[in-house]
């Protein structure tokens, strides 16, 4: 056992003795693993925030978001909801509160910046403790109050206001819209931070009405955000299915109606990024291929030396089994030591250098350099993960060599 | 013919056989090295002494013929076995061939990790073996930082320090100046009237003259008159 411990010691030893070697090594293995870890963290924290939005995490979460969404399907693709349906959901038993919605896309200034506009009934921006108020941090101005006829109130995110020359609360931005009720100068009521969610970086808010005129959708909604006491979506979910489908209003007649609960949105999710996640796997695949023969290849750094050490050790006693413990221990701890560097490196992308470059292959619209903060969890997982390769990676590519050298006689292993 | 620490029969070692490029490095070498004995490999360059040396020394493995070690068939053993014969053997190269970067006490002590001696006791029996040989202040030095001289005198210790039966011992003044050569060639003499047998090729007629037995070899034979 000592003399086992002894050959690992000498094993650790040898990675100081060839430098040159050792650090290609690391450098080559540093390389392929850093990307695949940064990805990996990134698809992690969209999954965590997606996740966090259709209010699948914790509790207090759970309680801000709706249950059920319900929408519209008119030939078999989505429609705008007529909001007197809104009406009976609302008595039914279980449900707490229903609130239309309105989200559109607009496009605004001279680089034609594309956002998405969200409008909520006034009630509900206004209402002490709403979602909206706890999931928006405004960092100055107000939530819109505009009403029906009234120049609309936005709200905008701070990245989103950067991007458009610097928008400050009270400006008056060019008209956006011209609806039967003439044109409309909408004016920025308050700016909220937009870093800290992938999903408001394009964000503007307004209210229910002035978004129904900006698109000029009078009596529609995109949906409507049901909330139901617990244990009670999936039998609502069913009679609003129900009931609304054999509804003999106008309304009712022309629009199917599609409810998507919490469950169905999560269910979703994996499938989305799962596709991201999976291209991204693939190039991970190719990226560890080349690896392996760039670390074949760098390993021949220092190799004729590193075949002629092997050859004295030969000649001075030592056993073709200790010589390749020796450099099994080696191997492992420059595997290590790389993926221990290649998990710093990773975090220190994700966290200082907000995923730069890579955050654009998993979040549309994100530049080389994002605006936003962009999410990323660095689990347990895959950082075991990339111990497992680093290690597969170096001993694959020192062992054959290594065992070759030691079955050679150490006369020629020498010369 | 008394029977040796060391006996050869009918030795032969072909390079790259059945190619172009065929060397026959050695041709049916029959010899016997008795214990204690200091015995000299002499001939001209590429006669074939490195061989014989290596052959002997359970380095390389003969195309044809038999070594015996203390009774061993060296032919019959597996790559194991030979490497517990080489732990009853020392090799002082005539390059020195030590491992770089590695101070010199390690150095010395390398061969015997495997056999599971603490650092602590591997560095005292370094520490004795330099005294011996004079390189006491340079244990902790790595070899390309010391002289020519002074690194055969630590592949020397590192001959010494497993107590062996046997020294190989590969041209060792051919890269030093005549001082340095002098001072090995004592030492050398020294180990042997220890009780060592000791095995030099050498052109050196310092180290031939305190030789016990010589043996001289042209073109891989050995010369009938030898000895």
């Amino acid at each position: 056992m000592s003399s086992l411990l002894s050959i690992a010691r000498t094993g650790s030893a040898a990675i100081l003795l060839s430098p040159l070697r050792s650090s290609v090594t690391v450098m080559a293995v540093i390389a392929v693993l850093v990307p695949y870890l940064v990805g990996i963290g990134l698809v992690e924290g969209l999954r965590q925030e997606s996740r966090i939005a259709i209010g699948a995490g914790t509790p207090a979460e759970k309680e801000l978001l709706p249950d059920l969404y319900v929408a519209a399907n008119q030939f078999g693709r989505r429609v705008p909801i007529p909001l007197e349906l809104a009406e009976p959901i609302r008595k039914f038993d279980g449900v707490t509160r229903v609130i239309p919605r309105i989200v559109g896309r607009i496009t605004l200034g001279k680089e034609n910046v594309e956002a998405v506009l969200v409008g909520m009934p006034r009630e509900e921006l206004q209402r002490r403790g709403s979602s909206i108020q706890r999931l928006t941090r405004l960092i100055d101005g107000q939530l819109p109050r505009s009403q029906h006829g009234e120049a609309p109130q936005l709200v905008i995110g701070s990245g989103l206001a950067r991007k458009l020359d610097n928008l400050q609360v009270g400006t008056v931005i060019p008209p956006i819209f011209r609806s039967g009720g003439g044109e409309k100068t909408p004016r920025i009521t308050g700016i909220f931070q937009s870093e800290i969610s992938p999903w408001q970086s394009q964000m503007i808010l307004t209210t229910f009405e002035s978004a129904a005129e900006i698109f000029d959708q009078r009596g529609l909604a995109t949906d409507l955000l049901v909330f139901c006491r617990q244990g009670q979506p999936e039998a609502i979910r069913s009679r609003i299915l129900q009931s609304l489908t054999g509804s003999s209003t106008k309304a009712a007649a022309s629009h199917q109606p599609s409810v998507t609960s919490r469950t169905d949105l999560e269910s979703l999710l994996p499938a989305g990024l799962g596709h991201r996640e999976g291209v991204f796997n693939l190039l991970f695949v190719i990226a560890f291929a080349i690896g392996i023969l760039v670390i074949l290849v760098t390993s021949g750094f220092g190799r004729p030396e590193r075949r002629r050490e092997i050859g004295i050790l030969k000649a001075t006693g030592w056993q073709t089994d200790e010589i390749l413990i020796r450099s099994l221990v080696e191997s492992l701890l420059l595997g290590l030591v790389s993926a221990a560097v290649a998990i710093l490196v990773a975090l220190a992308w994700l966290k200082w250098f907000n995923g730069f470059w890579i955050a654009g292959i998993f979040l549309a619209g994100v530049e080389t350099q994002p605006a936003i903060a962009v999410p990323y969890v660095l689990a347990a997982q895959p950082a075991g993960l990339a111990v497992l390769v680093a290690c597969l990676l170096v001993t694959t590519g020192s062992a054959y060599s290594t065992w070759r050298t030691a079955v050679t006689p150490p006369a020629e292993a020498m010369r | 013919m008394n029977r040796g620490l060391l006996e050869t029969e009918s030795l032969s070692r072909t390079y790259h056989p059945g190619t172009s490029s065929e060397v026959r490095a050695l041709s049916d070498v029959s010899l016997a090295i008795p214990a204690g004995s200091y015995v000299v490999l002499d001939g001209p360059s590429g006669s074939g002494k490195t061989t014989l040396l290596s052959l002997l020394g359970a380095l390389d493995r003969p195309t044809s013929g038999r070594v015996r070690f203390a009774d061993r068939n060296l032919e019959d053993c597996s790559d194991v076995e030979l490497a517990r014969q080489r732990r009853r053997m020392g090799f002082v190269f005539q390059d020195f061939s030590l491992i770089p970067r590695l101070p010199t006490w390690e150095n010395i002590t390398y061969p015997q990790i495997p056999r599971g001696l603490s650092a602590a006791k591997r560095r005292q029996a370094a520490d004795d073996v330099l005294s011996r040989l004079g390189l006491a202040a340079k244990a902790d030095t790595p070899p390309e930082e010391l002289s020519g001289g002074e690194q055969q005198r630590v592949a020397v210790a590192r001959a010494l320090i497993g107590d062996p039966e046997v020294i190989f011992a590969d041209e060792p003044t051919s890269n030093l100046d005549r001082r340095a050569a002098a001072e090995l060639a004592a030492i050398l003499q020294e180990i042997n009237a220890a009780g060592t047998t000791l095995v030099v090729s050498t052109h050196d007629t310092d180290l031939k003259e305190s030789a016990s037995l010589v043996f001289l070899l042209e073109d891989g034979r050995l010369r009938d008159d030898t000895a």
